[in-house]
């Protein structure tokens, strides 16, 4: 066997947030110490899923372990927070009773912190409480106040400390899994690894997590037993992040300590967890029950709690002992071993006191002396998305990559990818990438940044892409790709350096449009030819055309073109017929929009390579597009695998990357994207076993369910939906169930498995509106797109919305049809900048049967305008297939009597595809409102 | 004998299951089932002669990002794999504009694969 020679003075052995805070104390001493973890990055464990609070100390027990390090802990944050740049803001925590046996119980808190030491804890009563949180449910009755209460990245905060360790000489290994300890004659430890590797120690640090037991107990009579308990969350969008200000506990009652809801420092809403305790220390799948039980559990606290706007799901295990306390220090009958045991709840608050007296321990223990030297600031380059306005333009003037966003959801720079991948420790995954830099963390799931992740990735390391994991060994990211991609992916320049920057802006401009796919082209075209003199179109990538990039498929443009085409071909065709009058800037995302009020100029704040700039313009086209659905909006339960992709984002590594996802494919949904991916993978050589739907009827094409899947034999089940992933790194097996008809949900005892590698979603595309919601656009919750008029013109006047990002369209030859309209009327409001007051337009609001109608009013510039023959057409879905149905138009008078305006016929409607009517303005005489509904036929 | 062979129409969301009975000789006998116009040209192409059409793409010598290509007509349905075999197979340098042939008569079809992006 390999022996390694060196003898260290301590090897701690887990990278927890525990064992990289033992490490940075370790460090201040004249010590050599190394880390050695069993995964291949810190905090794989308790740390990792886990609520990021930092306790007040109220809550364990006095005279406990818990209680004095956590108060201690509590203290040392604020510090910890800027030596170590750990995101941590002092929210503070709120213990809320919904009865008066509940208040006794938070009373009994109140005084409890008080015996604990805490400082700023008090009781505070219901109107307060209201004051405070005014989303609170309305049975709250009154609640205890920690004002010492906060929030941080636990990630971050083992990641800052570790860091700083390596920077003052720690070492770290990882796939470094301690499997055997012995106390060797001359009093230094033999440490056994995974493999056969061994390693000697004077002292040992057991900051082992769920197997500090089982370290503990080869050394040591007195025995430990950590059982695991498990704990369920669900993580929110950060547009529910502002819900509440405070952590949010529940009172303790019988039945237990509740769940909380609190913001996260990221600003997204978590929810949980529950404590089910297990056998297992490697598997914390999430399930259908834990689930439901905790969203109903937050209901108490939060009564709007439901899975919308759920991001995922995840579940941690606790390492609890069986004192209710945690297990520190010299092991009784072991010199030198030095337990962090039974390390729950407060465990993340209490670590940075823990690891100083550890580490002071361990120094005495040793006799060793302080260093001089010791660094307690770790240096880091701050992320993107932290710094403010003036802070973006002084690092994109010192490096290019700060001004290429790589991650929208997060804005992650790519010179935050870059100086991760770099770091002090090594970057070993895609995930161990995504919590250092938040890229993949938001919205889409990395569905949208994952393929040029794995790129720079690449680029960065030198490794195949094949070999980059997405978290443990074996969970590759690409099953495929050509043999060529690392010397083709590091002769490339990165996308700073290749920047182009385009000519000098001319501001103000009349008319700016936000999205270079296909609606904003023909948006940026039509404001030209409509006479806007100065017209200017951002994208964030290299090539107009958006998502037309990756379609190489054929049926684009039989409206617009009368002519068969594929995505690159439209997207050219539109792009090569620019007008003179318009500007195209390229790889530069718009950060926000700053709107004006009274027909100023509304300024768009965007980065690139450049620099960050603010745009003026008088009128603003939003043409952002929209993400696909992810694997967070069904709620599935289950282990979190590699080889769960949205389809689009299949698409893309196939068609732009050339490289093959994975090679036994299910695909969950029936949408065109998915039917699509089917055909594209199996002409690849990938095996697709099946799709499955939950709805009775397909949401794609009828000619891509035969041309896609029946061609060549894919079966195609619907009602059915994934109730379970199975597989640690990679995806090994998907669970099928029937689906409920009207819920979707999964029907018990119907759970079927199919063994896969792969899994592909395309459960359906959610309007992008995030700079529309920075503009204070206001967004229809059935479409996800703005609320506009017959012109297309949001709440705020001089702001227009067209294409995905106003509702997701069928075709793109329609969504380029709506720029070609929102461009004419945003050039028409440059021109005139009138604003005409929302209570003299037409609302038209869906009746039953239709689930949403396009324009949602028609304005009074419309309504005033002379042309009473023009005729106005409106936008449709059914909610249900419909077989010779007829649609009504019905417009209500002033005194509530309706008037049939328009009918009509037809011989089917499902609502994968638009309908369509028009009416003349001049049949509105006398109307108020008007309202569209659509009814099943009968034979005669 | 006859036979007869069952097919789902692709023109609308009606997916009518047309019944075509082929003659002894390969012609059309009767046709059943469609609601349409389009849907019995449909079936008349489809039941006789089935083609697609079919885009894939190519790694180029020195491009990371592939190039996309099509067929420039309908192929028969039957040939498809064929087809793809000798896309995959193509050895294609840089630079290529957008419809430039890269394949004249792809497997024998008499149909050629052409680019449809750019590749400086």
């Amino acid at each position: 066997m390999e022996a390694d020679e060196t003898i260290y003075d301590v090897a701690v052995v887990g990278a927890g947030v525990a064992g990289c805070f033992a490490a940075r104390e370790l460090a201040r001493f004249d010590l050599r110490t190394v880390v050695l973890e069993a995964g291949n990055d810190i905090a794989l464990g308790a740390t990792r899923a886990n609520s990021g609070i930092v306790h007040a100390g109220y809550d364990p027990k006095p005279g406990s372990a818990k209680a004095r390090y956590n108060v201690r802990g509590s203290r040392m944050f604020p510090q910890l927070a800027q030596e170590l740049c750990i995101p941590y803001w002092q929210n503070g925590s709120l213990v809320v009773a919904y009865s008066d046996d509940e208040l006794q119980e938070v009373q009994a808190l109140v005084d409890r912190a008080a015996e604990n030491g805490v400082e700023g804890v008090r009781e505070i009563g219901r109107d307060e409480l209201l004051a405070l949180e005014p989303n609170v449910s309305p049975q709250a009755v009154g609640a205890l106040l920690a004002e010492t209460g906060a929030i941080c990245d636990p990630y971050h905060a083992a990641l800052g400390a570790a860091e700083n360790a390596v920077q003052n000489g720690v070492e770290f290994r990882f796939e470094a899994r301690v499997e055997t300890i012995v106390r060797e004659d001359d009093s230094t430890y033999t440490l056994g690894l995974e493999g056969g590797a061994r390693l000697r120690a004077r002292t040992v640090v057991n900051a082992a997590g769920l197997f500090a037991d089982e370290l503990n107990n080869q050394v040591s009579s007195r025995k430990l037993t950590i059982t695991p308990r498990r704990g369920e969350y669900c993580l929110y969008d950060t547009n529910l992040g502002g819900i509440f200000h405070h952590t949010m506990f529940q009172a303790p009652t019988a039945k237990g300590k509740g769940v909380l809801v609190t913001p996260t420092i990221h600003g997204n809403l978590i929810v949980g967890p529950n404590a089910i305790p297990q056998h297992s220390k490697t598997e914390a799948p999430t399930t259908e029950e834990g689930l439901e039980q905790i969203i109903a559990d937050a209901k108490k606290t939060w009564p709007d709690a439901s899975t919308w706007g759920i991001i995922t799901n995840f579940a941690g295990l606790r390492a609890s002992g069986d004192t209710g306390d945690f297990v520190l220090g010299e092991a009784p009958d072991a010199p030198g071993f030095f337990n962090i045991a039974c390390f729950e709840s407060p465990g993340l608050t209490s670590a940075p006191a823990v690891a100083v007296d550890t580490a002071q321990w361990v120094a005495s223990y040793l006799g060793a002396a302080q260093r001089r030297d010791f660094d307690p600031r770790r240096t880091a380059k701050p992320l993107f998305v932290m710094m403010d306005d003036g802070q973006r333009e002084a690092a994109i003037a010192a490096d290019p990559a700060e001004g290429h966003v790589v991650c929208r959801c997060c804005q992650v720079s790519e010179a935050d990818i870059v100086a991760a991948l770099h770091g002090p420790l090594p970057v070993l995954s895609l995930d161990a990438l995504k919590w250092r830099t938040g890229a993949m963390m938001g919205r889409c799931h990395g569905g949208f940044c994952s393929p040029e992740l794995l790129h720079i990735f690449v680029r960065e390391t030198g490794l195949d892409p094949t070999e980059v994991p997405k978290k443990g060994r074996g969970s590759y990211m690409v099953a495929q790709a050509r043999p060529d991609y690392r010397q083709l992916a590091q002769a490339e320049p990165s996308a700073a350096e290749a920047f182009g920057s385009c000519d000098t802006l001319s501001e103000p401009y009349d008319v700016v449009v936000v999205g270079g796919g296909a609606a904003g082209i023909a948006a940026a075209n039509a404001a030209a030819e409509a006479g806007a003199p100065q017209v200017l179109l951002i994208d964030r990538e290299r090539a107009l055309g958006g998502i037309l990039k990756q379609c190489i498929h054929s049926g684009f443009g039989l409206h617009r073109f009368k002519e068969e085409l594929t995505g690159p071909e439209y997207a050219r065709r539109e792009a090569a017929e620019l007008h003179q009058n318009v500007q195209v800037m390229l790889e530069a995302s718009v950060l926000r929009v700053d709107s004006a009020a009274d027909g100023a100029c509304h300024q768009v704040v965007v980065v690139d390579p450049a620099g960050q700039q603010k745009v003026k313009a008088h009128a603003v086209v939003l043409a952002t597009g929209s993400r696909e659905r992810g694997a967070g909006s069904m709620n599935i339960p289950g282990t979190r695998p590699a080889g769960v992709y949205s389809a689009g984002s299949a698409q893309n590594f196939v068609n732009l990357q050339g490289c093959l996802p994975g090679q036994k494919v299910v695909i969950q949904g029936t949408g065109d994207v998915g039917l699509i991916m089917a055909r594209r993978l199996v002409l690849q050589g990938a095996d697709v076993v099946a799709v499955y739907g939950t709805s009775a009827w397909p949401a794609g094409l009828r000619r891509n369910v035969v041309q896609c899947l029946e061609d060549y034999g894919i079966p195609l089940y619907l009602g059915k939906t994934i109730s379970r992933l199975e597989g640690d790194d990679r995806l090994e097996a998907v669970w099928v169930s029937d689906a409920e008809p009207g819920t979707r949900k999964p029907i018990p005892g119907t759970e079927q498995r199919v063994e896969c590698d792969t899994l592909l979603l395309s459960i359906g595309l959610l309007p992008e509106n995030e700079v529309a919601l920075s503009a204070g656009v206001e967004l229809d919750p059935v479409t996800g797109g703005a609320y506009v008029d017959d012109r297309l013109q949001t709440n705020v006047p001089g702001i227009f919305a067209c294409g995905n990002a106003l509702h997701v369209h069928d075709l793109v030859d329609f969504a380029s049809a709506e720029g070609d309209r929102a461009g004419a009327c945003a050039a028409a409001y440059a021109e005139d900048r009138q604003v005409h007051e929302t209570r003299d337009s037409i609302p038209l609001a869906a009746g039953s049967g239709v689930r949403y109608v396009m324009p949602h009013r028609l304005s009074a510039a419309t309504l005033s305008s002379s042309d009473d023959a023009r005729r106005i057409e409106v936008l449709f879905r059914v909610r249900k297939p419909l077989t010779k149905p007829t649609f009504l138009l019905e417009g209500i008078c002033a005194d509530g009597e309706r008037r049939t305006i328009r009918r009509r016929k037809a011989r089917i409607a499902v609502p994968a595809e638009m309908e369509s009517m028009k009416f003349a303005l001049s049949d509105l005489e006398g109307i108020v409102a008007l309202e569209l509904s659509a009814q099943e036929g009968s034979d005669e | 004998m006859a036979e007869t062979r069952s097919f789902t129409c692709v023109n609308c969301p009606l997916g009518c299951v047309i019944d075509v009975q082929l003659e002894d000789d390969g012609t059309i006998g009767s046709i059943t089932g469609h609601t349409c116009k389009l849907g019995e040209d449909y079936v008349r192409q489809e039941a006789v002669d089935p083609r697609r059409n079919v885009s894939s793409f190519v790694c180029v010598e020195g491009c990371l990002e592939p190039l996309s290509v099509k067929t420039a007509a309908p192929i028969p349905k039957a040939k498809i794999r064929e087809v793809m075999e000798v896309v995959r197979a193509l050895k294609l340098h840089p630079p290529i504009q957008a419809g430039d042939t890269v394949l004249e008569n792809a497997a024998g079809t008499g149909i050629a694969i052409v680019a449809t992006k750019s590749l400086d």
